[in-house]
């Protein structure tokens, strides 16, 4: 071929069109198709997003089973406390339970509960499936958690004091109004319990009205008389742990008075470093890292101007003027009550600092009046809960 | 290059490009339809968390759920409604339909084999109207993300 001709042939552009335009529709069909197929996943995505929320809502709600179950351990399908040797179906994680909406089948759960690390405590996992467990495709969800219950006391007096008791002025314990937790003493002490001055009195559920008997106010008890009323740390934990969640969590020195009102509910006033006392062992704890709380008049932050609740004190408390309360008082330290206020319920003061010979470790005078009432110190006035709760912190989810 | 030529390849360069066509309204559902269930799951989510968060409880009595008396009537405690019928959702939501019906397990029938007063049964339901690959669906016709669990009293 001549040059010429070659050159004709390489910039003619008859029958170039065609080529060109099949070229340009077959870049355009790709694209298309590879937009149809991404698109064509979207609704798989956001039904894959559907299918873990409907599993992690029925996890939850074999969660809600076993916690109904192992709160209502009388009726048909609960769980006996403390837990049979063979937990009974569906707690054994052995039966997949289907859960309908509306007529309409969502999926189903797996529970299983065990016994936890505590005697309290135990340890569900619930399994939930969506649309059940074993479609294709489905999702899974885990959820494990620990409960535990809130441990009531139950202690052998309106007022139990670990150290020495002082009475003085016309300060009264009164355990006679309430027999429903069986026979208790108005005041049992680990030292000596004294009446100092005045014409203070302890009466006990001892069949006779007659005051300060060695029946009304035991003192000079074996410790083993107090190692069942206190709380463990894992315990103490717990209960800061819910009163962080409803607000009544404090630390340090604090007042409560009519500036300073307390609410109602579990009040827990931690040391000023929130650490639990001497957790690293005994007498680890500094004085100085002990809470102090002072309450005064017009602390009760309820209408009707009565504290309802359990107050929790890592440290010392000191009570005066008319505070009236319906619960439970637990002091970690010291106790001075000399107001003209009443505490209905129980009081223990574990007096983790306090010598059994020396200063006592509570001190009663002016007209304050402790009233034992098993109903009001179990439920906190009926503001704490007795069921089982979650313990903070335990709660894990994970995907299947 | 002659005109004959450009319009023949301009007729099969269209002829092509109108079949392609065809794929745009479905890629286009796929779009729409991930969009809006995924909207719906996040809405029906974001309910669950508010109706888990309200406390029902025996000490201090509190009942912050309430329950449906009926099927087509929202959750009431007290005389009034708990989580009122969202219908439509506002704006940026407002092509949505959400709704809350809880159930008294002690009812007959129960919730998943128990029947006590002390469980009830939560279903959110958030609704849209859904796009097909030729268009919008008639008038009425619904869409739904589905959630339901369990709440015992505490």
């Amino acid at each position: 071929m001549s040059p010429r001709a070659l050159a004709a042939t390489v910039t003619d552009r008859r029958g170039s069109a065609l080529p060109m335009a099949m070229l340009a529709l077959v870049v355009l069909s790709a694209l298309i198709l590879a937009f149809s197929a991404l698109s064509a996943s979207e609704p798989v995505i956001a039904n894959n997003q559907l299918m873990v929320a409907q599993a992690r809502a029925i996890a939850e709600t074999g969660l809600e089973r076993a916690l109904w179950a192992l709160n209502n351990p009388g009726l048909a399908g609960g769980l006996a406390n403390p837990l049979p040797g063979a937990i009974p179906a569906p707690y054994d994680g052995s039966q997949f339970v289907a859960v309908t909406a509306a007529g309409a089948s969502i999926g189903g759960f797996r529970v299983s509960v065990a016994s936890g690390a505590a005697p309290p405590e135990r340890s569900i996992t619930a399994d939930g499936w969506a649309p059940n467990d074993s479609a294709t495709p489905r999702a899974k969800q885990r959820i494990t958690v620990t409960v535990s219950q809130i441990r009531f006391l139950d202690p052998p007096a309106a007022l139990s004091v670990r150290a020495g008791l002082d009475l003085s002025g016309g300060s009264t314990v009164d355990a006679r109004a309430d027999a429903s937790c069986g026979s208790k003493a108005g005041s049992v002490s680990l030292g000596a319990t004294t009446v100092s001055s005045g014409t203070a009195a302890v009466y006990g559920q001892d069949g006779n009205n007659v005051k300060n008997e060695d029946t009304d106010a035991p003192q000079n008890q074996p410790q083993s008389t107090f190692d069942t009323v206190g709380y463990s740390n894992a315990e103490l934990s717990m209960l800061k742990a819910l009163a962080r969640a409803t607000g009544t969590y404090y630390r340090g020195a604090v007042t409560f008075d009519s500036g300073r009102r307390i609410p109602n509910g579990i009040v827990y006033v931690d040391t000023v470093s929130g650490g639990n006392i001497d957790a690293a062992g005994p007498g680890t704890t500094p004085a100085s890292d002990f809470a102090s709380v002072s309450i005064g008049d017009g602390a009760p932050a309820d209408p009707g101007g009565v504290f309802s609740g359990w107050l929790i004190v890592a440290g010392s408390l000191s009570i005066t003027g008319s505070f009236q309360m319906r619960g439970l008082v637990y002091v970690l330290g010291d106790l001075s009550h000399a107001g003209a206020g009443q505490i209905e319920g129980a009081v223990i003061t574990r007096n983790l600092r306090a010598a059994v010979v020396g200063p006592p470790g509570a001190t009663l005078g002016g007209a304050a009046r402790i009233t034992y009432g098993c109903g009001q110190a179990r439920t906190g006035g009926g503001q704490v809960p007795g069921g089982f709760l979650i313990k903070p912190g335990t709660y894990k989810e994970q995907a299947g | 290059m002659t005109l004959a030529e450009v319009l023949a390849a301009a007729a099969v360069v269209g002829i092509g490009l109108v079949a392609l066509a065809s794929a745009i309204p479905l890629a286009a559902y796929g779009i729409q339809e991930g969009n809006q269930l995924s909207t719906a799951t996040f809405l029906a989510n974001q309910r669950m968390e508010q109706v888990r968060s309200a406390s029902w409880t025996t000490l201090p009595a509190a009942d912050n759920l309430g329950s449906s008396p009926s099927t087509l009537t929202a959750p009431q405690s007290g005389g009034a409604t708990t989580f009122p019928d969202e219908s439509p959702l506002a704006a940026p939501y407002a092509g949505y339909t959400r709704t809350v019906r809880i159930r008294d397990c002690s009812l007959a029938g129960g919730c998943s084999g128990v029947q006590d007063a002390g469980l009830r049964q939560v279903t959110v339901t958030v609704a849209y109207a859904p796009m097909t690959g030729i268009g919008r669906t008639p008038a009425g016709a619904t869409k739904s993300a589905v959630l339901t669990m369990l709440v015992s009293k505490r």
